[in-house]
């Protein structure tokens, strides 16, 4: 196990003395909590919502943070409240299924790369420069073109740009795992490659896999919502953050709540994200 | 004594280190003088508190420490001055020579590079005047093909020449103190003896004074004329060489003498000094030599902290210095 | 010699990847549904002006035959013609990029003394409040999207306080300064986010080496101890960081282009993309890959020049 981690985590650790320990323990609660509320809010939307997020209400347009509007209401008169709690649902869904499909490619990849001998290692390899001499955005575009709007092609498009960092991290591993002796043990017990891959490696680089997964999300949110914002993410109306941030920025004079609100929200999670993400970094080290 | 202002002259200092496990009193109650051009010898095991001693005189101790007690040099107060005060006289009127020759180059800058800042920032010199200097530098250290060596980087150097060059560096703005800190103790034995006769060459050429801290007896008494020991953050004993060495007036300066290998008079096998050095955290009241000391009585309990004079020149911190160490000289008690 | 050799390998290693990018882009086309004509002209296209677009870009001709005529194209340096614009696409790039490279070196200068700035700071200040606000600031600036850092600099910079303009690139070289700096700020501040930490924790190590204690033994203080054996020393490990930097700060320009309606590549992406103009994004991607993979090897140049202790082989 620490010969993985050592191998993996190229930052020395961090936690010298009991009291960062105690405030790296703080983090992670907070930062569950943080993610935990998201994750609630986008669950209980429909109940939470004061109102229909498509429900347009014209003669009330752009009207300020009040009572009945705790955010107040965008150029068509929908709750912002209601459209940001749904927006939620949008991009946490998105987010998470687009960082788990990357990261089930990444995986499969990289446990391919690392085993199945040199040559499909070199093509594997190759690919994956391929893929990172792309900046992201730019990838995103060619293959949404490909792929057309929806949903299924954002969360495709975003699994084939980012599998890259999954597949590298599980091959550095299964590099490292598959020389040492109780993988060998398990060979000449008479386990065939599926198995040894799945029962013997792949238990000793799942956890890298997620941690690195925490802060993707943050990114790949990043990446739904500047979608969005470009006009080229999931459809309106559907409330999504990104969009929401774009719609609002027309008024920004005068209405400057309309984009800071879903920007903030994208913040706080990734704050929380980030928080779990650095203490289960720094547990795993231990 | 009625004798010059000395050169350095430390009294009642000490230093207060921080570190994980809280603070720790590194020294304390050190008090002692070197003369111009004088070579002093300061022994003591590892975590005597000798090189935070040293690093105290120049203001270099790790950060959060805390320095009492009083540093003069020349006339002037070291302690408690501001860096921008003391950064002129680091390397220009003290320099120091540090124990690892492998780390205390910066590893991306050319030698010649390394050498010549000091003479700029020190004595303002240009780059050419500084670079011309440190290649006279480097033959003085006595380092073949002075010229190549400027331009190589320090890890394309020995440990052996990489010391020769920090001597160098040291040697630089002559220097009126130069102290050296175990400065061939990472060195391998045919180096080490090679770097010490270069020291020894360097500080009757410039006349500078200079205080050798080491752990190895030996060494000191082929340089020095006067020797300090020192114990878990302590002076306990301090005198001129040749007394001090045949005639220890410390129960620990008894025992690092025994454990020395003899080189003259008759082979004794060495013999290691019994027991630990005590918690630095909690040490023992008294003299704290007394947990491992053959000839410890109650009364080293309540001993006080400071040197006392026996004989003139030498002073310890022994209460039986002044009627003599019970074993002294005795075959018995020299082990149990 | 052993540099040229090195350079000369590294060099064949950036054209098998740049050809495997332009295979992959290659494929994309092919795999385009209704194939690129029809993409490229919308669902309202007429079957004839479908055919003749086809024609005219050859795709009427068999898989090979295209991709034959397609490397011969790149490799004279030939891109096509952009739909939207019906020039060259080589020309309509080069007309875009003064904008974006001056927005990108406008970054690195902004995010280099931030960065160098406030990780100097707190590294000399650690463990005291300081130091706690600017490691405290990644966390949040990691999260932070960068065209709504961009939107609220607008608001409070542009719109509620007007020191800046609100969008565009002003005139000469003072012009070019005032009006990219909201833009520029908004992506040194996602920049910065990365190099602080990385700085910071090089900068501790460096602070605490024996080598910088021979330097203030000798004398050095301040700023000149930090400019001349802190700062080389720390930078080494955040160097290796940059090619991620700049792949990140390539993206981030393109959506920050939009934010702030500078005429940059980024705009010309975006809107190639909203209409289906296939050469340009494809150009686009291909010349974006080429800077990212010669800007990693310069960062390997420079990498081996700042440690001497690296060779190149």
């Amino acid at each position: 196990m620490s010969t993985v981690e050592t191998a993996i985590v190229a930052e020395p650790a961090g936690a010298e003395e009991p009291r960062g320990r105690r405030r790296r323990s703080v983090a992670l609660i907070v930062g569950t909590s943080i993610v935990g509320t998201y994750i609630l809010a986008a669950v209980l939307a429909p109940w939470l919502a004061p109102y229909d997020p498509l429900a347009q209400d014209v003669p009330n347009a752009l009207a300020a943070p009040s009572g009945s509007h705790p955010l107040g209401t965008d150029h068509l008169g929908r709750d912002v409240l209601s459209r940001l709690l749904h927006g939620s649902r949008v991009d946490l869904l998105l987010g998470m299924a687009a960082a788990g499909a990357a990261g089930v490619l990444g995986t499969v990849l990289g446990l391919v790369a690392g085993y199945a001998g040199r040559s499909v290692d070199v093509v594997v390899t190759r690919v994956m420069d391929v893929v990172q001499a792309l900046p992201g955005i730019v990838l995103l575009l060619v293959l949404l073109l490909v792929l057309g709007p929806g949903a299924g092609s954002i969360i495709a498009a975003l699994a084939l740009t980012g599998w890259v960092a999954y597949a590298r991290l599980v091959r550095a591993s299964v590099l490292v795992v598959r020389d040492q002796d109780f993988t060998s043990a398990a060979r000449l017990a008479g386990l065939g490659h599926p198995r040894v891959l799945f029962r013997h490696v792949l238990p000793n680089v799942w956890i890298q896999g997620v941690i690195y997964m925490t802060s993707d999300i943050v990114i790949i949110i990043g990446a739904i919502a500047a979608l969005g914002y470009l006009g080229i993410g999931i459809q309106a109306p559907t409330p999504e953050w990104g969009q929401m941030i774009y719609d609002g920025q027309a008024f920004l004079a005068s209405h400057w709540w309309l984009s800071a609100a879903p920007g903030l929200a994208i913040v706080v999670l990734g704050l929380g994200l980030a928080l779990v993400s650095d203490a289960l970094t720094d547990r795993a080290r231990r | 004594m009625v004798s010059a202002e000395p050169l350095l002259e430390v009294s009642d200092l000490a230093v207060t280190l921080h570190t994980p496990q809280g603070p720790l009193r590194a020294a304390e109650g050190v008090s002692f003088a070197v003369a111009a051009a004088e070579a002093v010898g300061l022994v003591g095991e590892s975590g005597s508190g000798k090189s935070v001693a040293m690093r105290a005189i120049l203001g270099l101790l790790p950060r959060g420490s805390t320095v009492s007690g009083s540093v003069r040099f020349a006339g002037r107060e070291l302690v408690g001055v501001a860096e921008r005060q003391l950064a002129p006289i680091r390397g220009r009127e003290i320099s120091m020579i540090f124990q690892d020759p492998m780390t205390a180059l910066n590893p991306i800058r050319r030698i010649g590079g390394q050498i010549g800042e000091v003479l700029r920032i020190q004595l303002g010199w240009n780059r050419r005047r500084a670079s011309a200097h440190a290649r006279e530098l480097l033959a003085r250290v006595e380092i073949a093909e002075p010229d190549r060596v400027l331009r190589q980087f320090p890890h394309q150097l020995s440990g052996g020449m990489r010391q020769r060059v920090l001597i160098a560096m040291a040697l630089a703005c002559q220097p009126r103190l130069i102290l050296c800190d175990e400065p061939t103790t990472a060195l391998d034995v045919t180096t080490q003896d090679q770097i010490l006769a270069l020291l020894r060459r360097a500080s009757d050429e410039s006349g500078a004074a200079m205080i050798f801290v080491s752990h190895d007896l030996a060494v000191v008494r082929q340089l020095c004329s006067r020797v300090l020991v020192m114990y878990a953050g302590r002076l306990v004993e301090m005198g001129p060489i040749g007394p001090v060495f045949a005639d220890p007036r410390h129960a620990y300066t008894a025992a690092l003498l025994r454990s020395l290998p003899a080189i003259d008079g008759p082979r004794q096998p060495p013999v290691s000094i019994g027991g630990e050095l005590p918690d630095r955290f909690r040490p023992p009241s008294g003299c704290r030599f007394r947990t491992r000391c053959t000839v410890a009585d109650d009364s080293c309990a309540s001993l006080p902290s400071t040197l006392l004079p026996v004989d003139g020149e030498r002073g310890s911190a022994c209460i039986h210095a002044a009627t003599g160490l019970p074993d002294r000289g005795a075959e018995s008690g020299v082990s149990r | 010699m052993q540099r040229l050799g090195y350079l000369g390998r590294r060099l064949g290693y950036v054209l098998i990847t740049l050809w495997g990018v332009s295979l992959l882009l290659f494929v994309m086309l092919q795999l385009l549904p209704g194939g690129p004509a029809e993409a490229m002209l919308g669902i309202t296209a007429t079957q004839q002006q479908v055919d003749a677009l086809n024609q005219e870009l050859g795709l009427d001709r068999p898989v090979v035959a295209q991709y034959v005529d397609y490397m011969g194209r790149l490799i004279r340096g030939d891109l096509g013609d952009s739909l939207v614009f019906g020039r060259p696409v080589v020309d309509v790039i080069g007309d875009a990029l003064p904008a974006t490279l001056k927005l990108a070196v406008y970054v690195v200068a902004l995010s280099t003394l931030s960065t160098v700035t406030l990780a100097t700071l707190a590294a000399s200040f650690r463990g005291r409040a300081i130091d706690h606000v600017i490691r405290a600031l990644p966390l949040i600036g990691v999260g932070m999207p960068g065209f709504w850092i961009g939107a609220m600099l607008l608001f409070l910079f542009a719109l509620t306080f007007p020191f800046f303009p609100a969008g565009g690139i002003e005139e000469g070289f003072a012009g070019a300064l005032r009006s990219l700096f909201l833009p520029a700020l908004t992506l040194a501040i996602s920049v910065s986010a990365i190099l602080i930490r990385s700085l910071r924790r090089g900068l501790i190590d460096v602070l605490e080496s024996d080598h910088v204690l021979t330097a203030r033994a000798k004398g050095l203080r301040g700023v000149r101890l930090v400019v001349r054996h802190v700062l080389p020393n720390a930078a080494i490990p955040t160097v290796t960081l940059m090619g991620l930097v700049f792949v990140s700060l390539l993206g981030g320009a393109l959506i920050v282009e939009s934010v702030f309606a500078i005429p940059g590549v980024g705009q010309l992406l975006v809107n190639g993309f909203k209409r289906h103009d296939m050469p340009l994004v494809m150009g686009i991607a291909l010349l974006s890959a080429a800077a990212i993979l010669l800007v990693n090897l310069l960062i390997d140049v420079v990498y081996s020049l700042l440690d001497p202790r690296v060779s190149l082989r």
